[in-house]
């Protein structure tokens, strides 16, 4: 051992005058991180497995030690009404498909392929379109094709005398087509992605072989594209199982019920008594078929990153000249965002100024008033409001927590099963989320309320939409940490700062506009999101859109349409505020 | 000082393990500038990283002025930011969230014990000035142009005063010009400063330029440690001989050995040599001779040199000299002569290789 001088030591005190924290083997911050994505896992898997046991669970599960038994899947599988339901959820979600999958790659390829002149315009309103409550659209839709009262089809029926009304939007198709229209972004921003993570050379190299430009497409764009077009399909797909909005609003009231509706209809009772059971078990069988499909996205995800061949090279590709196609490409953007938004918003805001809906004439426009706005229960939805905002702003706060955790755990500790962890983060992806709401919400009836009662709260909702949007969350969190350099926090490092340290003076600031744009992305769909809130909700914890659900399905169109209105222009300077961020991340530039 | 003994670090993986770093000894002086220098996936970066405490090591003794930062025997393990070391990566690393200021401030605002803010300030600027970027202190980092951000990830590694500085392929991103001039201004800021420092680079001008000691690592091993002009003049082993500059090397076999002077029977002939080691009548070694040192015999030689007869295959002008390859029997000899040199396509040529430059190695 060489000989310290006095100067050295003064030099050199931080050594010894380091904390305990330090000293400990581990990061406490890795450590508390790693503590938040096991308890986050446990939430997650627990939820999944509760709607598992209690599947097997006969009557009300409210006393325990009951027998397992396997009658609820009888009943899921003989009751003719139980298989009309799944048979036209199926068809539902086909339907839904077979709308958005042209519509989204339509738009897609314009903007990244093309030079069509609109793409900002395009990426705007797609991402734009995502945020308006499908709720809203449907009620739209609902006054424009409803078969007595719909405007198109009075207007049809009075010009070429017809019996019968033309169109019925109340049926299973047309579910779809207003569902497939609201889901066409979804289908647009992950085929985009694709379309643009393609090497174009490998379209030059078709090309310099003189084959002409759409047979490339065909034998060359297309094929690339396969996979990622397929995974989006399939994620589409399992979301029409978990929508609510759109069937809801069309078929509840004929009693023609999707998945997620007939499950509400039966956990709540609308027909006597809860039959949680029968509930479990049906989403039981819907988390078979979420889990084959899943596994068929993931097969399809890999296959596209096989075919993505990422180069890194900056090469834009070469795009196809529209000429004149392009006033049709605009002609065509129109008429989607007339009939997806701009046309059932408008009626919808005709019908709230209306005591009841009818015919737009001279009679209809006098009748206007403000009066649906003024009997809209204000009590009851100023509480709603104040919940939905508590929840905007503390889920995705809690929601990036996580999944910063999550990210951090995942891509920089070599923790076992870390994987894993990924993986379960990901699951809400995959699996229905009114799945996780059932899930919750039997968790909170029966295995917390004596000790955490949480039933009825908020706190409930916060769960559950904070489940939902962790692969969301993740995916941002993994994807922007990736982005981080690994050098830029090794320096950190060896200049001196502890793991913690790193994160807060490098890390944290380098994630931040990943970060405030997810938030602001997670928050605006919290305000939007009915299906969850229905499910958990009762009547202490109600948030704005079951509100409008309440009122709509109580009768009251009027007053519904008047608070829906409301409750969309309250959001629009967040949607401003959004749109800026998006567009200076370069989200809204091809 | 820093001092490494017995380092060893292998990787697992599915395939099965393998050795990033085996046995590696070495010791630097306190102010002097050691290179590891070789190809990639040598291991030169591990260890570099293992002396910053960014790998952990499965087993040696890392020692920085005789007090361990590693020891596998004693259970010692200072994590990289206890450890007195500045570090300049191959990336640079600059906060781009930073300012000039800011970026070299950090390591002074990090630890336990609080610095003045009248002392960061000073102590920031001198280390700027050091590498003439004080005037661009308040600019964002990313406003930088390569070289600058170079220099001030050279001036954040300084601030601290560290023991070792560790240099982590820092001219690799740089164009041809600008590495030349930083290769001057780091060797003096470090000459300077007096600092121990441990460089890792591929490039074999970059070590011959800068080190006071070249070590050349191959396969996770140090092949051969040496000053420049020693490595380059006097390689013991084949992959050095080729590795740094260029080498004709021959298998061969003694035939006799007399008073310092060994004769062997090469592909090209007999080759009169010296022989840094002792050998005897039949061994199997290698002669390496570098093309430089080959000339193209016109008429009067040294009695001495060995003379070689062949035939020129080819010739390729490269601006200060021609490249040769002149065939002797089956074999190819690489040349390097002045341009002007009068050549034919296939005609015969005789070269001569004094005997000093036909250097004996052991084989493998």
């Amino acid at each position: 051992m060489t000989l310290v001088s006095p100067a050295e030591i003064q030099r050199q005190p931080a050594e010894e005058g380091r904390g305990l924290l330090d000293r400990l083997p581990f990061d406490p911050f890795t450590v508390i991180s790693g503590a938040v994505v096991i308890s986050s896992c446990a939430v997650v898997l627990g939820l999944v497995g509760i709607v598992g046991w209690l599947s097997l669970v006969e009557g009300l599960p409210g006393d325990a030690g009951k027998a397992l038994t396997l009658v609820n899947y009888h009943k899921v599988f003989e009751d003719p009404f139980v298989l009309t339901v799944l048979w036209n959820t199926l068809q539902f979600c086909f339907a839904t498909l077979v709308v958005a999958m042209p519509l989204g790659l339509i738009g897609a390829w314009l903007v990244e392929r093309t030079d069509f002149s609109g793409k900002t315009v395009v990426l705007s309103l797609m991402s734009i379109g995502l945020l308006i409550p499908g709720f809203a659209s449907a009620m739209g839709w609902l006054y424009l094709l409803h078969p007595r009262i719909g405007v198109v089809n009075t207007w049809l029926g009075d010009l070429f005398g017809l019996a019968e009304a033309p169109f019925n939007i109340m049926t299973i198709a047309g579910m779809g087509w207003v569902q497939g229209l609201s889901l066409a972004p979804l289908i647009f921003v992950m085929t985009a992605a694709v379309f643009r993570a393609m090497d174009p050379s490998l379209e030059e190299a078709a090309s310099t072989h003189g084959v002409k430009t759409w047979r490339v497409m065909m034998k060359v764009t297309l094929p690339l594209a396969w996979p990622g077009i397929l995974a989006a399909a399939i994620y589409v797909f399992v979301i029409g199982f978990a929508a609510f909005d759109v069937p809801a609003v069309l078929g509840w009231g004929n009693r023609i019920f999707t998945f997620s509706t007939f499950l509400l209809s039966v956990i709540n009772g609308s027909e006597g008594l809860p039959r949680y059971g029968l509930g479990a078990a049906l989403s039981a069988v819907v988390i078979v078929i979420a889990g084959l499909l899943g596994y068929l996205y993931s097969l399809m995800q890999r296959k596209a990153h096989r075919y993505t061949v990422v180069t890194g090279k900056a090469y834009k590709p070469k795009l196809i000249e529209l000429g004149r196609w392009n006033i049709a490409a605009w002609i065509g953007v129109v008429l989607y965002f007339s009939f997806s938004k701009l046309v059932p918003l408008v009626l919808l805001v005709y019908a709230s100024l209306l005591p009841f809906f009818q015919f737009p004439s001279l009679r209809a426009f006098k009748s206007m008033s403000l009066s649906n706005y003024y009997s809209v229960p204000w009590g009851l939805a100023t509480e709603a409001l104040g919940n939905t905002l508590i929840l905007m702003l503390l889920t995705p706060t809690i929601t990036l927590v996580i999944s910063v955790a999550f990210s951090w755990i995942v891509l920089k500790t070599r923790a076992p099963g870390r994987k894993t962890a990924d993986f379960i983060a990901f699951l809400p992806h995959a699996v229905p989320n009114v799945i996780f709401g059932i899930g919750a919400l039997l968790a909170a009836l029966y295995l917390l309320q004596s000790f955490i009662p949480i039933y009825g709260t908020i706190w409930l909702i916060l769960l559950v939409f904070v489940v939902a949007r962790l692969s969301y969350g993740t995916r941002m969190t993994n994807s922007g940490l990736i982005q981080i350099h690994k050098e830029l926090e090794e320096a950190a490092q060896i200049s001196g700062a502890t793991g913690f340290g790193t994160f807060r003076s490098v890390i944290l600031p380098l994630l931040s506009p990943t970060l405030m744009y997810a938030w602001l992305w997670i928050a605006l769909l919290t305000y939007r999101e009915l299906t969850l809130a229905v499910v958990v909700s009762s009547s202490g914890n109600v948030t704005l859109p079951v509100v409008v659900w309440s009122l709509w399905s109580s009768g009251g169109l009027g007053r519904a349409s008047a608070l829906a209105v409301i409750s969309m222009l309250l959001v629009v300077p967040l949607i401003v505020v959004y749109w800026f961020i998006a567009k200076r991340r370069g989200a809204l530039a091809a | 000082m820093l001092e490494i003994k017995d380092l060893e670090l292998t990787y697992r993986s599915t395939q099965g393990a393998y050795y990033a770093v085996r046995k590696v000894n070495l010791r630097i002086d306190r102010g002097e500038l050691y290179t590891l220098l070789g190809p990639s996936g040598c291991g030169k970066t591990t260890t570099l990283r293992c002396v910053a405490g960014l790998e952990r090591p499965d087993s040696g003794e890392i020692l920085i002025d005789g007090k361990p930062v590693f020891s596998s025997r004693d259970g010692i393990w200072v994590p990289p930011h206890q450890r007195p070391i500045g570090m300049v990566f191959q990336s640079y690393a600059i906060w781009p969230h930073m300012s000039v200021f800011e970026n070299v401030a950090f390591p002074l605002r990090q630890g336990a014990q609080k610095i003045r803010k009248e002392e960061i300030r000073d102590r920031v600027m001198q280390a700027l000035s050091t590498v003439h970027l004080d005037h661009l202190a308040e600019r964002p980092a990313p406003f930088l142009s390569g070289g600058q951000q170079q220099r001030l990830a050279l001036a954040r590694s300084l601030v601290k005063q560290p023991k070792v500085l560790l240099l982590d392929e820092p001219l690799s991103n740089l164009d041809a010009k600008l590495r030349e001039e930083m290769r001057l201004e780091i060797r003096s800021v470090i000459e300077r400063l007096g600092i121990t420092t441990l460089f890792v680079t591929h490039e074999q001008i970059e070590a011959l330029s800068m080190s006071d000691v070249v070590a050349v690592m191959n396969d996770g091993n140090i092949m051969q440690e040496a000053a420049p002009k020693d490595i380059y003049s006097a390689p013991t082993s084949p992959f050095v001989a080729s590795f740094i500059g260029k080498s004709n090397v021959f298998a061969a076999t003694v035939v006799s050995e007399v008073a310092g002077e060994t004769v062997v029977a090469s592909a090209i002939g007999r080759l009169r040599c010296r022989s840094p080691f002792a050998v005897k009548l039949g061994d199997q070694v290698m002669v390496s001779v570098r093309p430089e040192d080959i000339s193209v015999a016109g008429g009067r030689t040294g009695d001495s040199d060995n003379i070689v007869e062949g035939a020129l295959g080819q010739a390729v002008f490269i601006g200060d000299a021609l490249e040769c390859a002149v065939k002797v029997g089956e074999t190819e000899v690489r040349i390097k002569t002045p341009r002007d040199t009068d050549l034919a396509i296939g005609a015969p040529v005789s070269l001569a290789i004094a005997p000093r430059h036909c250097r004996l190695m052991r084989p493998h």
